[in-house]
């Protein structure tokens, strides 16, 4: 190669390097590619898949977990939401209990797709979740866990069902967590919680009881979904408190409050937490909002807190 | 290696070489020769299995696919495009220096009138052509795939067609890849840096997210340096649109072109650098 050459090769060498910046500014910098609603799968019998893994199931099954995670999450990220059952019941994920079943017939032993369509399925899809996690304890009768989420799904569902609907769940509810409380290993609250369903479904203490059992879950999600409910919990109470403290304030003077500053030092030794303003807060840090109006308080437009 | 095969390789790198004094012809004779090595090495073979998977698809995919039976059927075909093409771009690319090497018909190459830069073009334009009639096979198989599933020509087959260009520009980044590689390095070693490649390129939109998360300036600069260094195959990208029956446009067309001659341009380039310093004892 000649000198010129040479010079001529390096020349074609630095000039592409350095145009690359700009090049890939470019194209990035186009119009956005349109997005494709991917609400469809290719093949969605899982024991078709199983045939066609040609022995490689668990690797497919793992692939099908990837697959679902990814779907989940890109519908989170993509709405804006935060990741709890409560933030995501609204949005579309029609794929997700078909994935979650090719998940679980390819690789029957999956517990964590079966715990996770138990939390994110309910809303969405009842008989979903609930076949879901019934074909979970046929195949894992041992999994004393699944007997809970499969309790934890009716009782959820009794507490949306009409007044004349909700013992029946509460029943099914009592029975997967005392069919749970027998299989070995399982805590002593399996039972308990079966009991308390069956006295009082549908009340808070009974709620909290349900929650306070997934705060020691291993499974970030379920834990935080706990933590959420827990807090839902507290500001339930809460208000109730203040809206008592008011009611009784208005029977006294007649009048209602003009602020929740008045009652600052009764609600800080229930142990409610006051802000720098003198105003009660929610678990999130939020202040209450008070309508002198209509003499009553209610989680504030900006909280945080699940409704 | 037979010496008669030595011979009759010799005569048709050697003959053209001969009568042409320009370069370019020397290129297209080697070019020539790298694709009559191909089809003699049965590289084509495989479009026998990918006609195969296609019409095995077309046939029993209704069963199975709840009646998405021409995406899925676009979708494998521009897929099956892909991975196979990118299997020869590396596997044959990443032999085509090494085996001269290696059979010591470099020497005998090399002593006629060629330069080096012409060995390195004319072995990256066999191959690419090499590449160019396998593409072209299974695009018309795909076609024709899509013809039988849907009775009639629709939408999805201007749809293939634009995404199996991208597709091709794509194999022609991973081919240069290969042969940069192979210009220095082992069979061996050369495909497993063209697979790293293949891989991390298929991933860079990644590399600018991590470097957006990075908390150390030093990580946020050398994800995002490696983000517009290496080769981004997510400009080529198109199955997925294609198979829901969009066309690529016409920005996408050209910036995808642009992006694949300047990456060839440099890849090329250090080939061809790297090539003038070896030396074949």
């Amino acid at each position: 190669m000649t000198p010129l050459g040479r010079l001529f090769t390096i020349s074609i060498l630095v000039v592409g390097l350095g145009s690359l910046y700009p090049l890939q500014q470019w194209i990035d910098d186009a119009a956005p590619r349109q997005t494709i609603s991917e609400e469809k799968l290719f093949l969605s019998s899982g024991n078709a898949i199983k045939r066609m893994s040609l022995g490689l199931t668990a690797l497919t099954a793992d692939l099908y977990w990837i697959r679902t995670v990814q779907y989940f999450g890109r519908k989170v990220i993509d709405s804006g939401v935060p990741l709890s059952a409560a933030a995501t019941k609204d949005l579309r994920m029609d794929l997700l209990a078909p994935l979650l079943d090719i998940v679980v017939t390819l690789d029957p032993q999956h517990i964590p797709a079966y715990r996770f369509g138990a939390i994110f399925l309910p809303e969405r899809d009842m008989p979903a979740a609930t076949a879901l996690v019934e074909k979970g304890i046929e195949q894992n009768p041992n999994e004393w866990r699944l007997y809970q989420d499969l309790g934890y799904i009716y009782w959820q569902a009794g507490n949306a069902a009409a007044p004349e609907e909700q013992n029946a769940y509460y029943s099914k509810s009592a029975l997967w967590f005392e069919k749970g409380g027998t299989v070995s290993g399982a805590p002593w609250w399996m039972r308990d919680l079966g009991g308390l369903m069956r006295i009082k479904g549908g009340s808070r203490d009974a709620a909290r009881a349900v929650y306070s059992t997934y705060l020691a879950s291993d499974d970030p999600n379920i834990k935080a979904q706990a933590v959420e409910r827990m807090k839902q919990l507290r500001s339930l109470d809460e208000v109730d408190a203040i809206n008592s403290l008011i009611a009784r304030y208005k029977e006294q003077k007649g009048e209602c409050p003009p602020n929740l500053r008045l009652f600052a030092a009764v609600l800080q030794s229930i142990n409610m937490n006051i802000d720098e303003r003198g105003l009660p807060v929610d678990p999130d840090g939020f202040e209450y909002a008070y309508d002198p109006q209509k003499c009553k308080v209610e989680l504030s437009l900006e909280s945080t807190v699940s409704r | 290696m037979a010496t008669s095969e030595i011979e009759v390789r010799l005569a048709a790198v050697a003959t053209p070489v001969r009568y042409s004094s320009s370069s370019p012809r020397r290129i297209r004779a080697i070019a020539l020769n790298t694709f009559r090595e191909s089809i003699r090495d049965r590289v084509l073979y495989n479009l026998i299995l990918f006609v195969l998977i296609l019409v095995a698809a077309s046939a029993f995919v209704s069963d199975l696919s709840l009646d998405m039976e021409s995406q899925f059927t676009a979708t494998l075909g521009l897929s099956a495009m892909l991975v196979f093409g990118a299997l020869i771009a590396i596997f044959i690319g990443v032999g085509l220096v090494y085996k001269e090497i290696d059979k010591r018909t470099i020497y005998s190459l090399l002593s006629k009138p060629v330069q080096r830069h012409e060995f390195i073009i004319g072995k990256y334009v066999g191959l690419c052509l090499t590449l160019l009639v396998n593409t072209a096979v299974m695009v018309l198989a795909t076609e024709l795939a899509l013809l039988y599933v849907n009775g009639t020509f629709v939408r999805l087959h201007t749809a293939v067609l634009g995404a199996s260009f991208l597709v091709y520009l794509e194999l022609a980044v991973i081919v240069a890849v290969a042969l940069m590689f192979s210009s220095f390095s082992t069979p061996m070693l050369a495909a497993l840096f063209s697979f790293a490649v293949y891989v991390i390129g298929n991933f860079s939109k990644d590399l600018l997210q991590m470097a957006a998360l990075a908390n150390s300036s030093v990580s946020k600069a050398v994800l995002t340096v490696l983000y517009y260094l290496l080769p981004n195959f997510s400009n080529f990208g198109f199955i997925t649109e294609a198979s829901h029956g969009k066309v690529v446009p016409m920005g996408m067309a050209i910036s995808a072109t642009v992006y694949a001659f300047v990456y060839i341009a440099i890849l090329q380039s250090a080939a061809i650098l790297i090539f003038q310093k070896r030396n074949f004892k």
